[in-house]
């Protein structure tokens, strides 16, 4: 056995550090960032060309890509660009048929913004037209979608008009697919490919959940060691510790889970679709609940704007419901056990 | 870190599970009542059978009767184990918590009159640490042990969870040969046969019936100087000496595997479920299912840091907290998630009952839930430390 995630680590901490320069300083700031600023910087640096390394020296991409995306989601606040989504939206163009070297490239260098409908990877839907909230839907200059003829997926690029649709993550807009919906036909995928590659953006939404939730905890240890009351540290009360004990246990176990989930995709297990379900399904429940702990254990302090603890929180929140949200990958993964008759097996 | 073993790895792996599959008795578990004299018989020839079978000494160092395993076979050979359900054996605790002990600190006479017949399994022994007023905090342990270097000892007190005492040759002891200001200082490490004069040995009965435990008596019983492990007042730094994420490790692969074997015959039920109750048995399950594939991800990242050459001390704890606290949440769910009207039948089932009532030992034995969380908070996110340092 050896460790993948120790080979990327200088490429990690080199995207921790860039990335935290992206990142608004308070929140009266997040709403300004321009989201094409941040992508341009992004483009520069090469992160968004991070999902098309396959092959550069890299038995395969998608455990370098989760690393990122839990190294982009540990920051102080949620990064205001669609990181994930350009990288999904880069493999699922190189995954179908037809040349689409230009578009990546010009996604990779941040001339063109692209996003993707989750709802959509994880069908048969006939059409992507109302299947829940797009990231940067009306920002994006090329919404990527899944939709299903013969029984046969095909990946198609969604215009039409959106439709407003409610926002929790401030720094992360989004709108529904609007209906009548134009579907410009880019390309066919495979079945399998197209599995893979729901299965890695629920791999990543479950590392951005991660580094958010591991944010908001490390802030909390700090303020506990530091807020007094009756005389001494707010840590030092075993009620408060056995919470923060449990917040920690619950962190690592999403963490041991996406890392078995990763390796089981790498090495083609043939259940890795029900490893990321499970994963997604138990990081987009425990960081959810990590999250409402640290916003308690902050008291009064943890309910004002100021504080900023609002935006991981808000973060998490989207990313637990966003498609396939959690609760649904949990039921899916506990409805194939039943009908297999066993738990899975790594 | 990959799931991908090299090709000696997975032979390994297979050699391990073909032998099990050969040796083990199938449905033991069914055969033999937990804690009746059969099981005992059965454990005991499990034990020798691991002897037999190259497997026992696969923890120890090869100086001491070991073999040349690398963590990860003894990794895969800990999960293969728990995976076909293979018993513990009555030996465990001499050849997983003792040996190590006597290789660290003990004489080299203690180590040729002892390590051999714990290895071969022709010596059993029961560990006499816990107390009934010194279980999570036993640094506050009371047995008396009397003397010195030159006459030996006299052992005074008693001892509580003694597991299987009655069917055991030796006792391990942890004693207080003098009162310390610092209370980990004065305490004794002793070797003793557990039919010595004065002593009294009072099976517990649990709340599953069983009776695994055991209240031992010592009334003024000898012990001669030679049975001293490590210097005279210095014995919790012995027992304090093992390396422990490794047992941690081996505990939680099998608590993982029998949680699973018990969800796993919940299924067949649940497949039967009306269809309006389907999404709520679907839900269940993949939570659980989440709780125990969990348990395998943790042990995996420990062994992974280890391999690596970071102190896997972080992840002992989280893996002790999680699986035990899985284990209890399964079998309840056991008993919770059943098919309308079948509430009667799952309460009248041995073995999900029996297997509730044993899950609720593993969040109090090997260090409580409570305790673990202490440690998390406390030694690996250092909370509390500007008081204490006040």
């Amino acid at each position: 056995m050896k460790s993948e995630a120790f080979e990327h680590r200088d490429i990690v901490e080199g995207f921790s550090t860039s990335v935290a320069g992206y990142v608004a300083g308070s929140a009266s700031d997040a709403a300004e960032q321009a989201v094409t600023t941040v992508g341009a910087r992004l483009a520069e640096s090469g992160w968004i060309s991070a999902a098309n390394m396959a092959g550069e020296g890299f038995d395969d991409v998608e455990p370098l890509l989760v690393a990122l995306a839990e190294a982009a989601g540990n920051q102080s606040a949620p990064l205001p660009f669609p990181l994930l989504e350009s990288w999904l939206g880069v493999r699922l163009l190189d995954a179908c048929t037809g040349d689409h070297v230009s578009l990546i490239d010009e996604i990779v260098s941040g001339k063109q913004l692209a996003t993707v409908v989750p709802e959509s990877l994880y069908g048969p839907v006939e059409r992507p037209a109302g299947r829940g909230v797009v990231p940067y839907a009306r920002e994006s200059s090329v919404a990527l979608a899944v939709e299903w003829r013969d029984a046969r997926p095909r990946l198609v690029a969604v215009d039409g008009a959106w439709q407003d649709a409610a926002e929790i993550d401030l720094s992360m807009p989004v709108a529904k697919v609007g209906d009548p919906v134009g579907a410009r036909h880019l390309g066919d995928l495979e079945a399998d490919a197209l599995e893979r590659l729901g299965c890695t953006y629920l791999l990543l939404q479950s590392a951005e959940l991660i580094g958010a939730a591991r944010s908001l905890f490390d802030r909390t240890i700090v303020y506990l060691g530091q807020r007094e009351q009756f005389g001494v540290t707010l840590d030092t009360f075993q009620a408060l510790q056995h919470r923060a004990a449990d917040m920690f246990s619950a962190l690592e176990t999403s963490t041991s889970l996406l890392q078995l989930a990763t390796n089981t995709l790498v090495a083609g297990h043939d259940d890795s679709a029900e490893f990321a379900y499970t994963a997604k399904g138990f990081a987009g429940t425990e960081c959810w609940t990590i999250a409402n702990e640290c916003l308690q254990l902050h008291g009064g302090l943890g309910y004002t704007w100021e504080a900023g603890l609002h935006q991981n929180l808000r973060r998490i929140a989207f990313r637990s419901g966003s498609a396939m949200d959690a609760r649904r990958c949990l039921a899916r993964a506990g409805a194939a056990a039943i009908s297999r008759g066993r738990i899975v097996r790594a | 870190m990959t799931l991908k073993l090299t090709e000696d790895e997975a032979r390994f792996e297979q050699r391990v599970r073909d032998w099990v599959r050969e040796v083990l008795e199938p449905a033991w578990q069914v055969t033999y009542r937990a804690g009746s004299p059969e099981w005992v018989a059965f454990q005991k020839a499990w034990d020798r059978s691991l002897y037999e079978g190259g497997w026992a000494g696969i923890f120890w160092p090869p100086e001491y009767g070991g073999t040349k395993a690398t963590a990860t076979e003894r990794f895969l050979y800990a999960k293969v184990m728990a995976e076909e359900g293979a018993p513990e054996g009555l030996a465990k605790v001499g050849r997983r918590l003792l040996a190590p002990m006597l290789m660290a600190h003990g004489t080299p006479d203690q180590k040729d009159r002892y390590l051999g017949p714990i290895l071969r399994a022709e010596e059993f022994w029961c560990q006499g640490f816990s107390e009934p007023d010194a279980g999570s905090d036993l640094a506050s342990l009371r047995m008396k042990a009397e003397g010195d270097l030159e006459t030996g000892f006299r052992l005074s007190g008693q001892k509580i969870w003694t597991s299987h005492a009655e069917h055991c040759e030796f006792v391990f002891v942890l004693a207080r040969s003098w009162e310390s200001e610092r209370k980990h200082d004065g305490i004794s490490f002793f070797l003793l046969p557990v039919e010595s004069p004065g002593i009294t040995i009072r099976p517990i009965r649990q709340i599953n019936g069983a009776s695994e435990f055991s209240e031992m008596f010592f009334d003024d019983v000898a012990v001669p100087p030679e049975n001293l492990v490590g210097e005279l007042g210095k014995g919790w730094h012995v027992a304090m000496s093992l390396l422990g994420y490794e047992r941690g490790v081996e505990q939680a692969l099998g608590k993982s595997a029998a949680t699973r074997r018990a969800f796993e015959r919940l299924l067949g039920a649940l497949a039967e479920f009306p269809a309006e109750r389907q999404a709520e048995a679907a839900a269940a399950v993949g939570g659980m299912q989440a709780e125990i594939l969990a348990v395998y991800a943790n042990a995996v990242r420990l062994l992974s840091q280890q391999l690596e050459g970071d102190s896997p001390t972080e992840m002992a704890s989280v893996l002790k907290l999680q699986s035990s606290e899985t284990w209890r949440s399964s079998a309840h769910q056991q008993l919770v998630l059943h098919p309308p009207g079948t509430h009667d039948d799952v309460l009248r089932d041995e073995s999900a009952i029996g297997d509730y009532l044993q899950s609720r030992s593993a969040t109090i034995a090997a260090g409580t839930s409570e305790i673990q969380r202490n440690i998390i908070a406390k030694r690996v996110l250092g909370m509390g430390r500007r008081t204490r340092e006040k």
